[in-house]
């Protein structure tokens, strides 16, 4: 940004050869906005901001003399603004040649986007009622079910590399948390699998996406490691899989609030040898798919829906391990690409997304009986909506 | 409205402009005085009716004050400047202190007397003031009386100026008024000041805003030293930016036009005094005051004693003017004290060490700031305790430290914009080879710049609006 420039007092540079140029050059700038915002069909809806855009307002002579009518206008003008994504990468742009640090809520670190997460930006009591709340559940269903009922939190990248965050920024201490809150479980009789410890032994490969909030594949199969670990089963090794590159030009949720131009991420599958697809139930929407993966997603904005069609209250997917050993994971979004490695060891692989399951999560654990229960959250994701 | 909008700078100003520049000479300023009213209504559509009454009012007092003088009925030209002022005053009064003053007696006696909460017309402060002077100028004779109710109303109403000013004096516009042209010479200044101002308001005042806020809002253990006094100088950097800013684009739009507006501000930040600060910011309100008050007060023809009364009458004024509160009022009488202290004791010492004059002058301007922002007694204290370090939040923390690491190259910048380098700077490359093409496009960079942290803007609020 030339903003030096912009300090510039009543008599900075003049050009007297030529005075007319400037004022031609600005009303041409002028039209040619005005015309190319006129050629533009108005868009109702920003995929980059994910939000509707405001249209024209309905006219009323109330509504102007409110004052109303002119907010709507105005709200209208800038939503539609002609280049709106291309102006906002320019001000990131900006910004970052300013040597700013942070837009938006994310860090600019070395190899990619990591999302901030400042200690005043948790709320402690509200982390604290919502893991009372899980560890209640979780005893009771410990009491009836067959297996193990284990708990996977997962930190946010800035806990694994927090040698990569600018210097002197505060960031949440998630692993202090997760180590308060992982002791009480186990004293409680959960089986604990310390995902934070996992990755770290890791922490130099691609375990998150540099544009997303999600961990990679990579990431998740470490994390299945872990469990496995956990769940007194032999470890798994990461040169059994296949690992496939299915999308190249991957740009999520973080690329998205700073909308500068950086490099793609990549999405991969793991499969082991000979195993085919998984088919899937939506249970609540009547839905069956042949795949745990939808590749019609990768060429829309939410690219990470590629895993399990993104959101859903309830899914059961079929996998290759006994048909009477199940599992079922009360998750968020990080499950959706780490379930699939589940469909090794269990025959059949549930998941229950609380945010949208409107019924009893113990009732459901009962009605399904799976032989084990697998919390799976990110910590802030877990905070946020547990 | 307010210049720094898109809807302003690609609706308005368009459309504006074309009309203005199509409209034959005679229409000119009826053109300037619909579109001035459009400009108004559209973040007042209902208060555009006491901008009409003003100018009305004063159209009527004009002409009534000059026919009085020219005939000679002394008298009866003073009862109706009286009366002239006496309008704009109970209007100013009424919609900008009324709920000031209820709220004070309710606090002095106990009484409940309901506030009227209404909202403050935008820019009274400023349209009352220039229509005061008119009829004042009429009266002394400088001016004679506008005869021309569109001519008047496009003086009252002037878009450019109508609600952050410049405090632009009927004389100073007089002649434009009546004859003025658009020149390839006064539209190159003014579109490239327009664009500097722009830059300066939403480049450089609107960040500085957005560092102020978070600092105010962060808890006891980050409010450490370092932090309330970078939140301060956040808040100098604003207040400037944002006011010098819009009386740059102010005065941008009026010469496209023609018009030659006053300055309003020199490097208010290189003052070496606080006498010389307020001869370099703000200074058509300063000349206003001056002129009107601290003169006809008998200025300082009538010894010391009178004098130090006179500032002190001045600077209440000017403190009340910024703002209906107690803090307003301090900040005047803060200035007051300062100007005092200067007129008796501190001027010689202070020119013989420029450098610190300085240091002491921008301690007394960001003490005057605290003051300034801090509208509510507790934050006030709260401030201070900070400033001081007496909250027990230490020195320094992280998140100052922080936040100066990633924000300390934009802060560098202001404190260069605040000085006379960069338009130095500007005139050795319009000078150089090629350094005028250079000079015609970096305004319109910072025009696009501008119009890139707009359409991003979910922070864009402006400081002088209630003014």
């Amino acid at each position: 940004m030339s903003g030096a420039g912009a300090c510039g007092g009543p008599d900075s540079g003049h050009s007297p050869e030529m005075p007319a140029l400037l004022p031609f050059l600005a009303a041409l700038l002028l039209a040619g906005v005005l015309i190319w915002d006129a050629a533009v069909p108005v868009r109702s809806f920003s995929d980059t901001e994910n939000r509707r855009l405001s249209q024209w307002p309905a006219f009323s002579v109330q509504a102007v003399l409110d004052g109303s009518f002119m907010e709507q206008y105005e709200a209208y003008v800038t939503d539609q603004m002609p280049g709106r994504d291309a102006f906002i990468a320019v001000k990131a742009t900006a910004q970052r040649l300013l040597g700013r640090r942070d837009i938006n809520g994310v860090y600019f670190v070395s190899g990619g986007l990591i999302e901030q997460h400042t200690p005043e930006s948790v709320d402690l009591q509200k982390a604290e009622r919502k893991t009372e709340r899980m560890l209640e559940q979780a005893e009771e269903i410990s009491e009836w079910i067959p297996g193990k009922v284990g708990l996977m939190l997962v930190p946010a990248a800035d806990a694994v590399r927090p040698e990569v965050l600018p210097a002197f920024s505060r960031n949440f201490d998630q692993e202090s948390w997760l180590s308060g809150v992982q002791e009480t479980a186990q004293e409680r009789g959960l089986t604990v699998i310390d995902a934070l410890e996992a990755l770290r032994e890791h922490a130099v490969e691609e375990l998150y996406y540099a544009t997303d909030h999600h961990w990679t594949t990579l990431g998740a199969f470490y994390g299945y490691q872990a469990m496995r670990e956990a769940f007194g089963l032999d470890p798994a090794d990461l040169r059994m899989y296949e690992r496939r590159a299915v999308s190249e030009d991957f740009y999520g949720t973080l690329q998205a609030k700073v909308n500068v131009p950086m490099k793609a991420d990549r999405i991969e599958i793991f499969t082991r040898p000979q195993e085919g697809e998984h088919p899937v139930r939506f249970v609540y929407e009547e839905r069956e798919a042949g795949s745990c993966y939808f590749y019609d997603r990768l060429a829309t904005r939410d690219a990470y829906a590629f895993f399990l069609d993104g959101n859903y209250p309830l899914a059961e997917i079929a996998g290759d391990g006994p048909a009477d050993r199940s599992i079922l994971l009360i998750k968020d979004s990080y499950a959706n690409c780490f379930a699939p490695f589940l469909t090794r060891d269990y025959g059949t692989v549930w998941l229950l997304d609380r945010r949208y399951y409107r019924g009893d999560v113990t009732e459901a654990v009962r009605e399904y009986a799976p032989t084990d229960v697998l919390y799976l959250y990110q910590v802030f994701q877990f905070i946020e909506s547990f | 409205m307010v210049f720094s909008s898109l809807l302003f700078l690609f609706r308005f100003l368009p459309v504006f402009f074309l009309i203005y520049f199509l409209a034959p000479h005679r229409a000119k300023n009826l053109v300037l005085f619909l579109g001035s009213l459009v400009f108004y209504a559209w973040g007042e559509p209902v208060y555009v009716v006491l901008l009409l009454f003003s100018t009305v009012s004063d159209y009527g007092h004009g002409l009534a004050i000059g026919r009085a003088r020219r005939l000679g009925k002394e008298g009866a030209a003073k009862a109706l400047l009286i009366s002239s002022v006496a309008v704009n005053l109970l209007l100013l009064g009424f919609f900008k202190y009324a709920d000031f003053l209820i709220g004070s007696i309710n606090a002095v006696t106990g009484s409940g007397i309901p506030l009227l909460n209404l909202p403050l017309p935008i820019g009274i402060s400023f349209y009352t003031f220039q229509t005061m002077s008119y009829t004042i100028e009429v009266y002394r004779q400088r001016v004679p009386a506008q005869r021309n109710i569109i001519a008047f109303g496009a003086f009252v109403a002037m878009f450019p100026q109508l609600i952050a000013g410049p405090i632009v004096q009927y004389r100073d516009v007089e002649k434009a008024l009546r004859a003025r042209r658009v020149t390839a010479r006064g539209l190159d200044e003014g579109v490239r000041r327009f664009c500097i101002g722009l830059g300066k308001k939403v480049l450089l005042a609107n960040q500085a805003g957005a560092l102020f806020e978070q600092f105010t809002g962060w808890e006891t253990p980050e409010r450490t030293v370092l932090a309330a006094w970078t939140a301060m100088l956040c808040f100098a950097f604003q207040i400037y930016f944002d006011f010098s800013g819009y009386s740059d684009m102010a005065s941008g739009l009026g010469k496209m036009m023609g018009f030659a507006f006053p300055e309003n501000f020199r490097y208010p930040y290189t003052a070496k005094s606080v006498t010389e600060f307020w001869r370099r910011w703000h200074m058509s309100l300063s000349g206003w005051f001056r002129e009107y008050v601290y003169i006809p007060l008998g200025g300082n023809r009538r010894g010391i004693r009178r004098q130090l009364l006179n500032i002190l009458i001045v600077w209440t004024l000017t403190g009340l003017w910024h703002g209906a509160a107690w803090n307003f009022l301090l900040w005047g009488l803060w200035f007051a004290a300062f100007l005092i202290l200067e007129k008796l004791w501190l001027l010689k010492p202070l020119s013989r060490h420029p450098a610190l004059g300085h240091v002491y002058t921008l301690l007394a301007v960001l003490g005057g700031w605290v003051l300034f922002s801090m509208t509510e007694p507790g934050t006030l204290a709260d401030c201070l305790l900070a400033m001081t370090g007496q909250n027990g939040a230490g020195l320094w923390s992280n998140a100052v430290l922080y936040e100066l690491y990633s924000n300390g190259p934009l802060l560098l910048l202001m404190a260069a914009g605040s000085t006379p380098l960069p338009a130095m700077l500007g005139r050795k490359i319009a000078a150089a080879k090629g350094g005028w093409l250079a000079a015609c496009l970096w305004p319109l960079l910072l025009f696009a710049l501008s119009t890139a942290f707009l359409v991003d803007a979910s922070y864009n609020p402006f400081l002088y609006f209630r003014f």
